[in-house]
């Protein structure tokens, strides 16, 4: 397949991610390094096949498509291509932790480079107002709470 | 609330805070003394009758009637006048945080430690309060226990108010210039991100988190991201790409205070947690 990816999105690049974020869903993602690479070839001309041969030069991973099938997985339930290639996309998935203990076998540098996306949705105006004044919790007045929000990582 | 009994209002001065011109009706002079009270950190007098924002306050104490809203929305109810005003305050300082258009307001405690900010992101009932106290109790200087003011090259102001730390069913205000500790007063670079929160019987054990991560736990707590997400985001890059962020639940805070001065003074990614 040839996939695409969403347009419309605001960025930022950092040295080693990508942020992602969706002025409709209000949803901001963080790419590692390696989706963040497979997200950007995805131009609607690069077939999987050829974004897995440039892993090598580009990112230091061997030419593995499931690297690039796993990517496109992420990217696909983040919402980051556009609908038709998420169509498109078979539903199987190669295995996480069969990718994961593959890339481990080539060492630490690799395993780090396991495809990841974290999510997390921005929160509107009315959310942030706090409850009752203050926080903490009993004559030491150390806190007790939970932090909000719908964190995910893929 | 739709006024439909014509009022008598008396007007207080406006104050002009992050860009915004707000101001104060009440329906009994003797009220409008006590509206300097609530006034934000970083107010400024302002004399015009124009306002971005006003908020009016109907108060009949014969018949113990409180009630304060703003334009005729966000209506706020309360007992009496001072749980009035506390509450006004409350909303207040977030009514800014949400129209500010000069700056970026992240819910987060904020210390300085060594000209560098230590900021804990995080809403309330999170213990970003205590730790902020706790902080301010072994050196920091203290800057808010609220809100993370940035502003577009990613410096933190202050917005120094009573750091307000709930005490079983009550709250407790504690005030670091009646204690003798300094508060912020120039804008400063942020140099730790102390994703954390209060859990029981936790260990703390801090591990580095990403700029990408760290960026997105201050989107998470940012009050207006949604009305301008470009530019808020530019600003968090700089935020997160020029600091050490870390990330572990904590039990005491007064624990790990020491540990968190620790790495702020060592503001290098090479240095081991």
């Amino acid at each position: 397949m040839y996939p695409i990816a969403k347009t419309g999105l605001i960025i930022e690049q950092l040295p080693a991610e990508t942020i992602v974020y969706d002025p409709k869903s209000h949803q901001a993602h963080c790419l590692n390094q390696t989706v963040g690479f497979v997200w950007n070839q995805c131009d609607g001309k690069t077939t999987e096949a050829e974004i897995a041969k440039r892993l090598p030069d580009q990112i230091g991973l061997p030419a593995d498509p499931d690297i690039v099938r796993l990517a496109l997985g992420e990217l696909s339930r983040a919402e980051l291509l556009t609908r038709e290639s998420i169509e498109e996309l078979a539903e199987t998935f190669p295995s996480r932790r069969e990718l994961a203990r593959r890339l481990a076998l080539l060492g630490a540098s690799a395993a780090a480079l396991l495809p990841a996306v974290s999510s997390v949705v921005a929160a509107k105006p009315g959310d942030t107002r706090s409850g009752p004044e203050g926080d903490g919790q009993g004559n030491g007045g150390n806190g007790q709470g939970g932090n909000q929000g719908g964190n995910s990582q893929h | 609330m739709a006024n439909t009994v014509p009022r008598e209002w008396f007007q207080s001065p406006g104050v002009f805070c992050h860009g915004l011109r707000i101001g104060f009706r009440a329906t009994q002079p003797e009220v409008l003394a006590k509206i300097p009270t609530i006034f934000p950190p970083g107010w400024e007098s302002y004399g015009d009758a124009v306002f971005d924002l006003e908020y009016s306050l109907e108060i009949d104490s014969k018949r113990l009637k409180y009630i304060a809203y703003l334009q005729e929305n966000d209506t706020i109810v309360a007992s009496g006048l001072d749980e009035l005003l506390n509450s006004l305050r409350l909303h207040l300082h977030h009514t800014i945080a949400e129209h500010a258009s000069e700056h970026v307001f992240v819910h987060a405690g904020v210390v300085a430690w060594q000209g560098r900010i230590i900021l804990v992101p995080g809403r309330s009932r999170t213990g970003k309060s205590t730790l902020v106290r706790e902080l301010i109790r072994a050196g920091a200087v203290y800057f808010s226990d609220e809100f993370a003011v940035l502003d577009d090259d990613g410096l933190v102001h202050p917005f120094a108010r009573p750091v307000s730390l709930r005490c079983g069913n009550s709250r407790i205000q504690y005030d670091p210039c009646e204690h003798g500790k300094p508060v912020g007063a120039q804008p400063l670079p942020v140099g730790l991100i102390v994703i954390t929160e209060y859990v029981p019987q936790s260990k703390w054990n801090p591990e580095y988190v990403s700029a990408g991560r760290a960026l997105l736990n201050l989107a998470q707590n940012t009050v207006s991201i949604r009305s301008n997400p470009a530019k808020i985001l530019r600003i968090l890059k700089a935020v997160a790409s020029s600091s050490l962020a870390v990330n572990s639940p904590r039990e005491e805070a007064s624990e790990i205070v020491l540990n968190l001065l620790n790495l702020s003074t060592t503001l290098d990614s090479s240095v081991a947690v």
